[in-house]
């Protein structure tokens, strides 16, 4: 491969086209600088129709701007390296990707909580010896709880209160949650409850497709399957996704809960534009919203 | 990483490939534009054979380990930027002699074509069909012969179907040779 890609170097039309002539890592000694070259020469360069005249090892040798074929790729590796960093960078300073984090971190807590005090119910509801149910299992009451205010130091007693603890944890993340996804998105957290707007957040993917979403598709994310199965066997379309969980929607009598959340959806789609587009409150959209929402259950 | 270790053809589709005996030789001179080359587990072994290997990735999540790996591996150039949109890296990529593509998208044939130019004439293109991504109601068998028939019409010449079934379902390696001309 050698002979092939060494003809033309000559060119002097040619020379600007490589990245070495413009961003050599060892003449700039400052990171920053060379990014900003870098994404110079990709600005200058991209979709142009360079394609035939692709950079190799002979020709930043025979420029003069490096010895040998190591030093090339370890200074074109130098400055891939920088890039990557830069972009990961960008990609982990952004609130949004945050706050995706944040929910998927929540995600877990819940699950681990409840797997753990499901467990930990059902050997407590197994009593001491096996044979009969010391304590029957009561609706309302919280056996976590209670075997984590015993005095007790086996395994179980302490595995409670790390439980209790742990759900004291899991407030103190949602509060965080909220308080970003407020200033994130702050009319529709408004009108769906900062936790709801994250978790479609989550389901949509990035703020961007969220803005973009037709208002039904809104209305059914998060209940991809029941989706699916009516696409594809025609059972009952569902009604709703994740907003279910706005108290509009799951205090609506089941005749109408169709209709809030279809106007809930639209609505919010609405506030969704607003926040991605302009970013601020918009008091009297919200009331408006507010209002429709309240007629639609009525 | 030690100095030795196991290529499971579980994990790595292109191990796969060699252990149902297809895989192309990888020369020590060779120079390789990896697509896909997500957390860089087949990376690095395929720098262990190659000299230089540029791994395309854009997802940033995978992006974090490839950069671990190329940290180990001095001869990998992590490339973030977007196989598709193969402008944006073709000021840093030199003429390869191998393009290994594995992306999980709709378009792969047409991204492999895409990144044709990077190879240089008789130069090997190693293309991991995911069917089941091309289209998840399609037989994958229909899938691969369009694929087939694409990659003829983009001046490759040669091509050899090998299915990784027995350690992927619904892959078909496809390897072919770019036309001298």
């Amino acid at each position: 491969m050698d002979s092939k890609h060494s003809d033309g170097t000559g060119d002097q039309k040619r020379t600007s086209h490589y990245w070495f002539d413009e961003c050599w890592p060892g003449e700039k000694a400052d990171s920053c600088d060379l990014t900003q070259l870098y994404s110079g020469f990709i600005a200058n360069n991209a979709g142009g129709d360079n394609f035939s005249i692709l950079p190799s090892w002979q020709d930043a040798v025979s420029t003069g701007i490096c010895n040998n074929k190591d030093e090339y790729y370890s200074a074109l590796r130098e400055i891939c390296m920088f890039w990557s960093r830069e972009k990961l960078q960008i990609y982990n300073s952004s609130e949004e990707v945050r706050l995706i984090k944040l929910m998927r971190i929540l995600r877990e807590t819940d699950q681990m909580i409840s797997r753990l005090s499901e467990q930990i119910i059902f050997w407590h509801s197994m009593g001491e010896n096996g044979s009969e149910p010391e304590h029957p299992v009561k609706k309302g009451h919280d056996p976590i709880r209670e075997m984590a205010s015993g005095n007790g130091s086996d395994g179980i007693t302490l595995l409670c209160r790390s439980l209790v603890s742990m759900k004291e944890s899991r407030a103190g993340l949602v509060r965080d949650i909220s308080t970003r996804c407020e200033k994130l998105l702050p009319n529709s957290s408004n009108i769906v409850g900062p936790l709801v707007a994250a978790r479609l957040l989550v389901e949509a993917g990035s703020i961007k497709d969220f803005s973009q979403m037709p208002a039904s598709k809104i209305q059914v994310l998060g209940a991809r399957n029941a989706l699916f199965s009516h696409l594809s066997s025609g059972s009952p379309p569902p009604k709703h996704g994740l907003i279910f969980e706005h108290k509009r929607v799951h205090a609506a009598s089941r005749r109408k809960r169709g209709r809030v959340s279809r106007t809930l959806a639209a609505n919010l789609a609405i506030a969704l534009r607003i926040d991605y587009y302009r970013g601020i409150k918009d008091v009297t959209f919200l009331e408006r919203a507010r209002l429709r929402i309240e007629k639609a259950g009525r | 990483m030690g100095s030795l270790r196991v290529w499971p053809p579980e994990r790595s589709k292109l191990a796969a490939l060699y252990y149902l005996g297809s895989g192309p030789e990888i020369n020590a001179t060779d120079q390789i534009l990896y697509l896909g080359a997500a957390s860089g587990t087949t990376v690095s072994f395929i720098a262990d054979y190659a000299g230089v290997v540029y791994a395309v990735e854009i997802a940033p999540e995978p992006l974090v380990k490839l950069l671990q790996v190329c940290c180990v591996k001095k001869n990998i150039i992590p490339i973030p930027a977007d196989a598709a949109i193969p402008t944006i890296y073709a000021p840093l990529v030199s003429r390869v002699d191998l393009i290994y593509q594995d992306i999980a998208q709709k378009e792969q044939v047409e991204i492999a074509l895409m990144n044709l130019f990077f190879l240089k004439p008789g130069g090997m293109l190693i293309l991991m069909l995911k069917t089941r991504s091309v289209s998840s109601q399609q037989e994958p068998e229909l899938v691969c012969c369009d694929a087939v028939s694409a990659l003829q019409n983009g001046e490759l010449d040669e091509i050899t179907v090998t299915w990784l079934d027995k350690y992927h379902r619904d892959h078909a390696a496809i390897v072919c040779k770019k036309r001298n001309y």
